[in-house]
C-alpha cells in the first residue's frame, strides 16, 4: 500500500512535493530526491542582482571544497529574540537569525540550500503520503541528537506537533497553540508508528503539507524530555529559554547576556555533513550582538567589529548607506541580496468609499509611477518594470514573479486612469485615507505624493508597531501597504489575498467569493502546469480585474558581510531562511 | 533629621502608586497588545490570538490586571515576568540597573568635577577670557541635542581613527578596560549637556555670592582671595547648584535613553524603549516605577543636602 502511495506521489512529480523512497542525507546528493518539477528551476538557482535586473547564480555550499574549521563569526542582532526563544509565538527575524544556529535550518523537511523552492529533508529522512494525500508519515532520522545528549525521536515530534496543534490544559491553564497552526492545515491526529514513524492525518486533502512545512520559521526547540514535565505540572507558559534553550541546531548555547548578546558554540553531536563526509559545522561559534540602532550597526562593521549585519526591516542597507560600507571597506565588504517581498497598496472594500469602485482601484494602480518608487520607497533596492518581476530572469524560479500587466508607457497609462476616474465619476478626486507604519513612512508618502496628482488626497495615518499589528487585521482603515512575507507557493498566499471573514490578515479587505473557488481549484489541480494557470488566473483576478491589491515594486534586501566569510548561503528571498550557518567558514588568517 | 526622612521615605508609596497608576492606564490606552506583537509580521488566527491573549493574562479585568502587577511589586517578584520574553523583571533589573546606575553616577561624577570648578573660574574672571571660554562651551552643551552629539562623536571616531568603541558591554569588575572605552563617550556627552546648566548655575550664584555682605566682610579681614571664594562664597553658592542636580535628574535619565540605544549599552532605558513599543506592560510598568523611585531618592538626598548646606531649610523648617 505504501508502495502504491509512493508510486502514485511520485508520478505526481509535477507538484512541487519532494519524496524520498529511501534514507539519502541531503549533503550527498540533493538531486536524487528532488529533482525539479517541469517549469521550476533547475539545478543552478538564481538569486536576483538588485542593481540590474541579472540574476547571479547561487553556488552550492554543500559541493565546495572543505572550509577552513575554526573562528566564531560576530553578527549584528536586530534585538533580542523575543518570546522566551519561542519558534511557536514569533516569526521575529529577531529569532530566527539566531535561532537557526541553535534550532536547526528546518523541521522535519527544510527549504534545500541550493534551490529554496525545493524540499529536502531535514530530522526526517523520507516521507510519503497516502493517494488521498491525507495522511503523510515521515521517517525520523536516528542520528539526530539535543544539545543535551538526548537522542531525538518520532515521539519528540510527536510532542511538537501536539504544542503546535492542540491546547495543552492543565486544571485551568491553557497553553495557546501555534500561532502558524492555521497554515499547516485541519490536522486530526498524529500518530508515532513502528518507534521511528510518524504520521499526521488530516480532514482535508493537503497534497503540499512537505512545502508548507519546510518553512524555515517552523523549527523544532522544544525537547519533550524537559518540557512535558513541567507543562505537567502546570507550568503550560514554558519557552525553550527556560530549558535552557536546548536545541536539534548546529551550535548550542554558551550564554545569552540579554541586551547585549547571545553566544553559540559548535555541537560536536551534530549529524550534518559536507560533500566530503566531514561533519558540519566549520565555525567554532556565532556571537549574535543584539544591536537595535542600524547606525550602530553601521559604525561597528565598518570599523571592524562586526563580520556581518543584522537581518530585518531596518537593518537592511541603503544605497546611502552600502555606499558608506564600499567607501570605508571596499573588496573587504560582500553585499548579500534577498527579494524582499512586495511593495504594494491595497484597499479595504469593505468601508464605503470611492474604492469600492473596481475602476477606481485600476485608475489608482495605472496612475502610481512604479519605476519612481525604486529611488525613494525601496531606498534604492528593488526591481521594477512595466510589469513586476526581474525583466531578465530566466525560468520561472517560482511563483511570485508576477506576469507583465501594466505594460505600456506611463503617459498611456495615466490617460486611461483619468478615464476611468472620470467615468467612475471622481474626476475631481477624493479623499483616501492610509494606515502607515511609522517605523518607515517613506513608502506611505511616496504613495502621499504619486496619488497628489491624481487628485486624490491620501491621508496618512501614521502608526507604531503595537497599533500596526492591531488596525491591519481590522477595517478600521481605506487601504494600507501589509508587509508579511507571502509563503513562496501559491497555495499559501490565501491568507494575504483571501476574503476577510477567513483571512483577517488579508492585505484587501474583501468578502469576493469568486476568490474563494479559484483558490479551492488550485487547490484540488493536480499538474504543475494546472497549478500555473490557476496562479496566474488568481493574480489577474486580484491584481487587475478587481485591483483589490496594486503591486507597485519588488523590494531588495541587502545585508553586508566580510569577505573572508565564506559558504554563506544566501536564500532567494526570505531571510528567515539558511539561518543555520552551519556551512559558513572565515577565510582569514 | 531621621524622622523627617522616615516621613519622606513614606511619602513615596503614594507618590508610586499614583505614578503606577497613570503607566498602567497610559499602556492600555495604546492600541495593540503583546499578543499581536509577539507573532510579528505575519497572518495569525483570531482564535489563536485570542488563547494567546489568554494564557498571558491579558483578557483578565483591569483591575485584576493591576492587582496582580501590584501584588507581584511587593512579594518580591517585582512586577513578575515579561510577557514577551517570559523572562522574571527581577532578573531584567538585575542585570539592566548597573548598567544605567553606572553611567547616571559616571555623568554625575563628571558634571560635578567639570562645573563647579569651571562655573567658580568663571565668576572670578567675568567678563574675561576663562568665563567668555566657559560660556561658549557651555551653550554648545545646552543647545546641541545629545543624540546629534552621539551620531558625530561615533562618526568622527570611525573617520579618523577606523574605530568605534566596543560592542560588547562588560562590567567594570570583569573587564575594567572594555568598561571604560565603551562608558567614557556616552557618560562624557551626558556629562557635557548635564554641566553646562551646572556650570552657568554655579557661575551666576558665585558672583550674587561673592557680591554679599560677609564675602566683604571676609576680604576686609584680609583673607586670601581663594579663601574667601572656596569657603565664604562657594557654601552659599552651592545651593541652587544642587538644587539643579536634583531637578535635572530626569533630562539626564531621558538622556541615557537616547544614547543606551546609540552606544549598544543595555540598561534601563534601552530596556523600557523596547518594552514599550511591543507593549510588554509588567516590564514597562515595574521599570517606570523604579525610575520614578530612582529620581525620588534623588530629590529626597538633594533635599538632605541643602538641609545641611542651609541650616534655614530643612527639617525643622
Amino acid at each position: 500500500m505504501r508502495l502504491a502511495a509512493l508510486a502514485i506521489l511520485c508520478a505526481l512529480g509535477s507538484l512541487a512535493i519532494s519524496c524520498a523512497a529511501d534514507i539519502v542525507p541531503p549533503a550527498d546528493n540533493p538531486q536524487s530526491f528532488a529533482s525539479p518539477p517541469p517549469g521550476f528551476a533547475s539545478a543552478t538557482p538564481v538569486a536576483p542582482n538588485a542593481a540590474n535586473g541579472e540574476v547571479a547564480a547561487v553556488e552550492d555550499p554543500l559541493q565546495h571544497e572543505s572550509g577552513k574549521r575554526g573562528g566564531t563569526l560576530v553578527l549584528a542582532n536586530r534585538s533580542d529574540p523575543p518570546a522566551g526563544f519561542d519558534t511557536l509565538r514569533t516569526s521575529s527575524i529577531a529569532l530566527h537569525h539566531v535561532a537557526g544556529a541553535l534550532f536547526g535550518p528546518g523541521n522535519l523537511v527544510m527549504r534545500c540550500r541550493e534551490n529554496m523552492y525545493l524540499v529536502c529533508p531535514y530530522l526526517a529522512t523520507s516521507w510519503l503520503a497516502n493517494p488521498g494525500f491525507t495522511e503523510w508519515t515521515f521517517t525520523i532520522r536516528d542520528d539526530v541528537y539535543w544539545h543535551d545528549g538526548t537522542l531525538f525521536s518520532a515521539e519528540d515530534a510527536k510532542f511538537w506537533f501536539d504544542l503546535v496543534f492542540y491546547e495543552a490544559t492543565v486544571g485551568d491553564k491553557v497553553r495557546a497553540p501555534a500561532y502558524f497552526k492555521g497554515e499547516l492545515g485541519d490536522l486530526e491526529s498524529v500518530e508515532v508508528i513502528e518507534h521511528s514513524r510518524l504520521r499526521l492525518t488530516f480532514a482535508e486533502r493537503n497534497p503540499f503539507f512537505p512545502d508548507i512545512l519546510a518553512n524555515p520559521r517552523f523549527k523544532i526547540a522544544h525537547p519533550r524530555h524537559l518540557m512535558q514535565p513541567r507543562i505537567e505540572q502546570g507550568e503550560v507558559s514554558i519557552s525553550p529559554i527556560d530549558v535552557g534553550l536546548v536545541g536539534l541546531g548546529p551550535f548550542k548555547l554558551e550564554k545569552y547576556d540579554r541586551g547585549s548578546v547571545v553566544s553559540v558554540r559548535r555541537f560536536d553531536q551534530y549529524w550534518e555533513k559536507n560533500a566530503d563526509g566531514e561533519s558540519l559545522p566549520y565555525l567554532d561559534g556565532i556571537d549574535y550582538v543584539v544591536m537595535p540602532d542600524p547606525f550602530a550597526m553601521d559604525v561597528a562593521f565598518r570599523s571592524g567589529r562586526l563580520d556581518g549585519g543584522a537581518r530585518g526591516q531596518g537593518h537592511y542597507l541603503t544605497t546611502q548607506r552600502k555606499a558608506g560600507y564600499l567607501r570605508d571597506l571596499g573588496e573587504d565588504v560582500v553585499f548579500s541580496e534577498m527579494d524582499g517581498g512586495n511593495f504594494r497598496l491595497a484597499f479595504n472594500v469593505l468601508r464605503p468609499g470611492p474604492w469600492q469602485d473596481p475602476k477606481v482601484r485600476r485608475a489608482i494602480a495605472l496612475w502610481i509611477d512604479k519605476r519612481a518608487a525604486l529611488p525613494t520607497a525601496l531606498r534604492g533596492f528593488g526591481w521594477t518594470s512595466p510589469d513586476l518581476g526581474p525583466p531578465t530572469l530566466p525560468v520561472p524560479t517560482h511563483f511570485i514573479n508576477w506576469p507583465k500587466f501594466d505594460a505600456g508607457t506611463l503617459e498611456e497609462k495615466r490617460a486611461e486612469a483619468e478615464r476611468l476616474l472620470k467615468e467612475a465619476g471622481y474626476a475631481e478626486g477624493f479623499s483616501l485615507g492610509h494606515l502607515c507604519r511609522a517605523l518607515n513612512p517613506v513608502p506611505c508618502e511616496f504613495l502621499e505624493a504619486q496619488l497628489s496628482d491624481l487628485g486624490i488626497d491620501l491621508q496618512l495615518q501614521l502608526v507604531d508597531e503595537g497599533a500596526w499589528n492591531r488596525a491591519r487585521t481590522s477595517l478600521d482603515y481605506d487601504t494600507q501597504q501589509g508587509r508579511l512575507t507571502p509563503s513562496p507557493i501559491p497555495e499559501g498566499t490565501e491568507s494575504v489575498y483571501g476574503r476577510y471573514s477567513e483571512n483577517p490578515d488579508a492585505y484587501g479587505k474583501h468578502e469576493d467569493p469568486h476568490v474563494d473557488e479559484l483558490y479551492r481549484l488550485l487547490r484540488n489541480a493536480l499538474t504543475f502546469e494546472q497549478r500555473v494557470k490557476l496562479w496566474r488566473d488568481i493574480e489577474t483576478y486580484l491584481f487587475v480585474e478587481q485591483t483589490y491589491v496594486i503591486p507597485i515594486a519588488e523590494s531588495v534586501n541587502v545585508a553586508p558581510y566580510r569577505s573572508y566569510v565564506k559558504g554563506l548561503v544566501i536564500p532567494t528571498e526570505d531571510g528567515h531562511t539558511n539561518t543555520d550557518f552551519s556551512t559558513v567558514w572565515l577565510d582569514k588568517t | 533629621m531621621l524622622r523627617y526622612i522616615a516621613w519622606r521615605l513614606a511619602l513615596l508609596i503614594p507618590t508610586l502608586l499614583a505614578a503606577s497608576v497613570v503607566v498602567f492606564l497610559v499602556m492600555r490606552v495604546l492600541p495593540g497588545d503583546v499578543s499581536q506583537v509577539i507573532a510579528g509580521d505575519v497572518a495569525v488566527s483570531p482564535a489563536v490570538r485570542e488563547a494567546l491573549a489568554e494564557e498571558l493574562g491579558l483578557n483578565d479585568p483591569l483591575h485584576v490586571q493591576y492587582g496582580q502587577w501590584l501584588w507581584s511589586m511587593v512579594n518580591g517578584k517585582f512586577g513578575g515576568n515579561s510577557l514577551e520574553s517570559k523572562e522574571s523583571i527581577r532578573s531584567i533589573i538585575g542585570q539592566q540597573l548597573p548598567v544605567t546606575l553606572l553611567l547616571t553616577g559616571y555623568t554625575l561624577l563628571l558634571s560635578i568635577l567639570v562645573s563647579l570648578p569651571l562655573g567658580m573660574l568663571a565668576a572670578r574672571w567675568s567678563n574675561r577670557w576663562p568665563d567668555y571660554i566657559t560660556r561658549i562651551v557651555s551653550l554648545g552643551g545646552l543647545s546641541l541635542p545629545s543624540l546629534l552629539v552621539a551620531v558625530l562623536v561615533l562618526l568622527g571616531l570611525l573617520l579618523a581613527f577606523r574605530w568605534s568603541p566596543p560592542i560588547l558591554y562588560a562590567s567594570p569588575w570583569a573587564d575594567p578596560w572594555t568598561h571604560l572605552q565603551i562608558m567614557i563617550w556616552p557618560a562624557l556627552i551626558l556629562a557635557w549637556e548635564q554641566s553646562s546648566h551646572l556650570v552657568r548655575v554655579t557661575r551666576a550664584s558665585v558672583l550674587e555670592a561673592l557680591d554679599r555682605s560677609y564675602v566683604a566682610t571676609a576680604r576686609s579681614k584680609g583673607l586670601a582671595e581663594r579663601v574667601v571664594l572656596v569657603k565664604h562664597a562657594l557654601p552659599n553658592a552651592l545651593i541652587p547648584t544642587v538644587t539643579m542636580i536634583g531637578l535635572h535628574f530626569g533630562v539626564l535619565i531621558s538622556g541615557a535613553v537616547i544614547l543606551e540605544n546609540i552606544f549598544g549599552l543595555p540598561g534601563i532605558g534601552r530596556g523600557i524603549v523596547h518594552a514599550a513599543q511591543v507593549r510588554d506592560y509588567p516590564v514597562v510598568q515595574s521599570l517606570a516605577v523604579l525610575l520614578v523611585l530612582f529620581s525620588l531618592v534623588v530629590n529626597l538626598v538633594v533635599d538632605i543636602v541643602y538641609s545641611r548646606l542651609d541650616p534655614r531649610v530643612g527639617p525643622s523648617s
